[in-house]
């Protein structure tokens, strides 16, 4: 029987490995690191007393299921190196554990590898010091997901600033274009420190704010008193061992500098690195932001693109479309 | 009472004297593989063999069972027959207009007698306007009048397959065979319930063969039903999976008390002076376990039945219904056990229970809050000091609402403990998400210190 092949064994492409195995499809799943997850492995729930919607009960058991699955083979540090033939029939040279090795008999392939690493982000024209108080978004989920019962933070801050639109809709870079996720994680993040710190203050430093959920959302912000200020933060003053960092901005026609303990800057989703070699050797179009398109159909194809590597999105989305993908080739193959 | 130890082990030797001395008939059971399915009856369980059927009033499984959440999805449903080719009551079988399939020459050929007979049967079968098919590896024409019943099946409309592999399966929600029989050029799939086969020497062999092999394959889907502590969703039935003699014995003990006090109770006690004879407490009964005494006018509660839920309570007009005394059981258990949902603690389950390895905790996987009912908590109660549940946040329920109904729960267990005179404050409720694992964990530690203190 043929099988489908899935590059990248993040959520998307697990998603669609589960999905299809539920309908007997035999898939192989290509995954550069030593485990399954990818990066929403380390994310954590963001709801304070109620459920916020991040969408991250949907993963649940996914990557266990995942590893024991009989319908899947998981292929872990492995890398694809090139693609022959076309749908119906793709062979697939790949490294294994650095040893090159062959598939064949894959019909479809489904192109999941998520977005890029974000560890090694430059700095995007805000200029700071290095300092553990300043936390990306993603190490903001990690600490999210380790929180306790009474706190969140190891001492209780008094300020907190989040800046939004760290890396998103900067005309200086490539990335001239919206996140769409960024609004959503930051201002539920920010719920929960409200519950934990009744007391602090969260100054939220954006140029506006993105549909998080329909109805009042903005309101209920306001109503956790937390300060939408209409501003692009110039730099960050600090050393690098300092407890109190410094914001200098420009609000209203003023000057405003103010003095947070920790700030968080809500990083966005950047594209892969190696979409310009994938859209290579698999014959797809890589738009100018980065991002995977597709060129023809992809029933006629037989390639696939879910999940981040074809444009940002959350991980609702992200669980939808690749359900949507598994449900499309499971109609082709019957 | 007679008590069926079923497991392949070591932990009988020191189990079994133990029930023996508290007046128990001790059955052993190694061969784990033989059991079919265990059926539960009104007063004990029927644990089916290929050979007969056992009849026990309480089951101990010693090793991790093959049926356990599951339990009452498989005691309902058994396993299809196989039929000998020389069977002949496969004509008379009910085969729900799926086509009866003849499959030869698997494990070996059939001679000629067997292909004669068996088409004899597929002829007539056919006659009565049946779909039936014909399976073969080879045509065999080797008696005098062969050729003519191959005729008159073709026309009778039966339809002759060729094959050179077979694989049978057996689907156990459909209570259907699966057949994929496979030639040179393809494969079919053939869905069937009526199966009968030939092959060469002892048809029974390969029957129970056929079985064997397809109840190992749904033996691993049902795996992931495990529970960890001693107790299974089925009164009556226990799991000892300790890793330790006193650990296994300590819960022995439990068990035993448990036993005892599950034949002496009726759990309720109906005044006879009060009763109206209004039947409310009948119809709302859910376990059928109220029935009316004519000679005295009043209800009076049927042994065995009742579940503890506290329906007949809650209607009774003339407050006649009262929890029998001798129910009112101090807590003399210690520890703490959880019930856990599938989208909260349940995905962290193993993680929790290495975590809760050194107290004395026992972990229940639900697949929902709203699974539960007031009695479960109760019943946990019996043996553990308190009970947490661990249920999604407001709002984050995946089911129907289960969160809000969990609530609910908790509050009829609160009210029922109230009324029984004990203390209501045992039981917590844990609102949290698998992606906070850390939370949860600081959460068990605080219920667990709660009022030590004081």
């Amino acid at each position: 029987m043929k099988k489908i092949l899935i590059l990248g064994g993040g959520l998307a492409g697990s998603v669609v490995a589960d999905k299809l195995s539920e309908c007997g499809i035999q898939t192989v799943i290509i995954e550069k690191k030593s485990v399954p997850g990818g990066k929403v492995r380390e994310y954590g729930c963001k709801a304070d007393d109620e459920c916020s919607n991040c969408g991250m009960c949907l993963v649940k058991n996914l990557f266990t299921r995942i590893k024991s699955d009989k319908n899947i083979d998981l292929k872990l540090n492995s890398k694809v190196l090139d693609v022959y033939g076309s749908k119906g029939n793709f062979k697939v040279l790949y490294s294994e554990n650095r040893e090159e090795k062959k598939l064949d008999n894959i019909s479809d392939i489904v192109v999941a590898t998520g977005f890029k690493d974000t560890e090694n982000l430059d700095y995007y024209g805000l200029s700071m010091p290095v300092n553990d108080r300043i936390i990306r978004g993603n190490e903001m989920e990690a600490i999210m997901r380790n929180r306790g019962i009474d706190k969140v933070f190891p001492k209780a801050p008094e300020k907190l600033a989040f800046i939004q639109c760290f890396g998103s809709r900067d005309k200086s870079n490539s990335t001239n274009y919206c996140s769409r996720v960024c609004c959503g994680y930051s201002t539920r993040m920010s719920r929960v420190i409200r519950k934990y710190y009744p007391d602090v203050t969260i100054d939220m430093y954006c140029m506006d704010v993105q549909e998080v959920e329909k109805g009042k959302y903005l309101e209920l912000l306001k109503d956790k008193s937390i300060n939408m200020i209409k501003s692009r933060p110039v730099m960050i003053e600090g050393q690098s061992d300092s407890e109190k960092l410094l914001i200098r901005a420009e609000a209203e026609s003023k000057k405003k500098n103010d003095i947070y303990d920790y700030i968080i800057l809500s990083d966005g989703i950047i594209a892969n690195p190696e979409n310009e070699y994938l859209a290579e050797i698999l014959g797809l179009h890589m738009n100018k932001n980065g991002f995977l398109e597709e060129v023809e159909l992809p029933e006629k194809s037989g390639l696939y693109i879910s999940g981040c590597a074809k444009m940002p999105m959350g991980i609702e989305e992200t669980f939808n479309m690749s359900e949507g993908i598994a449900q499309k080739i499971y109609l082709g193959t019957v | 009472m007679e008590i069926a130890l079923i497991g392949n082990n070591d932990k009988n030797k020191y189990l079994k004297p133990v029930l023996t001395e508290n007046g128990f008939d001790v059955f052993l059971f190694p061969e784990t593989e033989k059991i079919n399915h265990i059926r539960s009856r009104e007063n004990g369980f029927l644990i089916y063999t290929p050979d007969e059927k056992i009849s026990k009033d309480y089951i101990i499984f010693t090793e991790k069972p093959v049926f356990n959440h599951e339990y009452k999805r498989e005691v309902n449903k058994s396993w299809g027959k196989v039929y000998d080719i020389t069977d002949n009551s496969i004509k008379e079988k009910d085969s729900k207009g799926l086509p009866v399939v003849f499959l030869l020459d698997i494990d070996g050929e059939t001679d000629t007698e067997g292909t004669m007979i068996a088409l004899k049967n597929a002829i007539s079968i056919a006659k009565k306007l049946k779909k039936v098919y014909f399976i073969s590896k080879t045509v065999r024409t080797g008696i005098s009048g062969m050729e003519e019943m191959y005729l008159e099946a073709r026309k009778s409309g039966v339809k002759f397959l060729k094959y050179t592999k077979a694989d049978i399966d057996y689907d156990i929600d459909k209570q259907q065979f699966k057949l994929k029989v496979e030639d040179m050029f393809g494969s079919i799939g053939i869905e069937t319930v009526a199966l009968s086969i030939a092959g060469a020497g002892s048809m029974q062999d390969i029957t129970a063969k056929i079985l064997d092999d397809m109840k190992s394959k749904t033996r691993d889907n049902l795996d992931k039903y495990y529970l960890a502590g001693y107790k299974t969703s089925v009164n009556g039935i226990y799991i000892l999976d300790g890793l330790t003699e006193e650990e296994d014995i300590k819960n022995l003990n439990k068990i035993i008390a448990d036993i005892k006090k599950d034949r002496q109770d009726y759990y309720i006690n109906i005044d006879e002076g009060k009763c109206a004879f209004c039947y409310n407490c009948v119809r709302v009964c859910p376990h059928a376990a109220l029935e009316p005494d004519y000679e005295n006018s009043c209800m009076k509660p049927v042994k065995y039945k009742c579940n503890e839920c506290g329906s007949c309570f809650s209607v009774c007009p003339a407050n006649a219904i009262t929890w029998k005394e001798d129910n009112k059981t101090a807590i003399e258990g210690k520890g703490l056990f959880i019930f856990a949902c599938e989208n909260s603690g349940a995905v962290l389950i193993n993680e929790l229970i290495d975590f809760t390895k050194k107290a004395d905790i026992g972990i229940s996987e639900i697949s929902c809050g709203c699974r539960i009912r007031p009695q479960d908590i109760l019943n946990a109660l019996k043996n553990y000091e308190k009970v947490a549940v661990i249920t999604c946040m407001d709002g984050a329920c995946r089911h129907i609402d289960g969160t809000e109904k969990i609530e609910k729960t908790i509050k009829r267990a609160k009210d029922r403990m109230e009324m029984l005179g004990l203390n209501k404050d045992n039981i917590y409720h844990i609102k949290a998400s698998w992606a906070m694992p850390v939370y949860i964990k600081e959460s068990i530690m605080s219920v667990m210190e709660d009022g030590e203190n004081t």
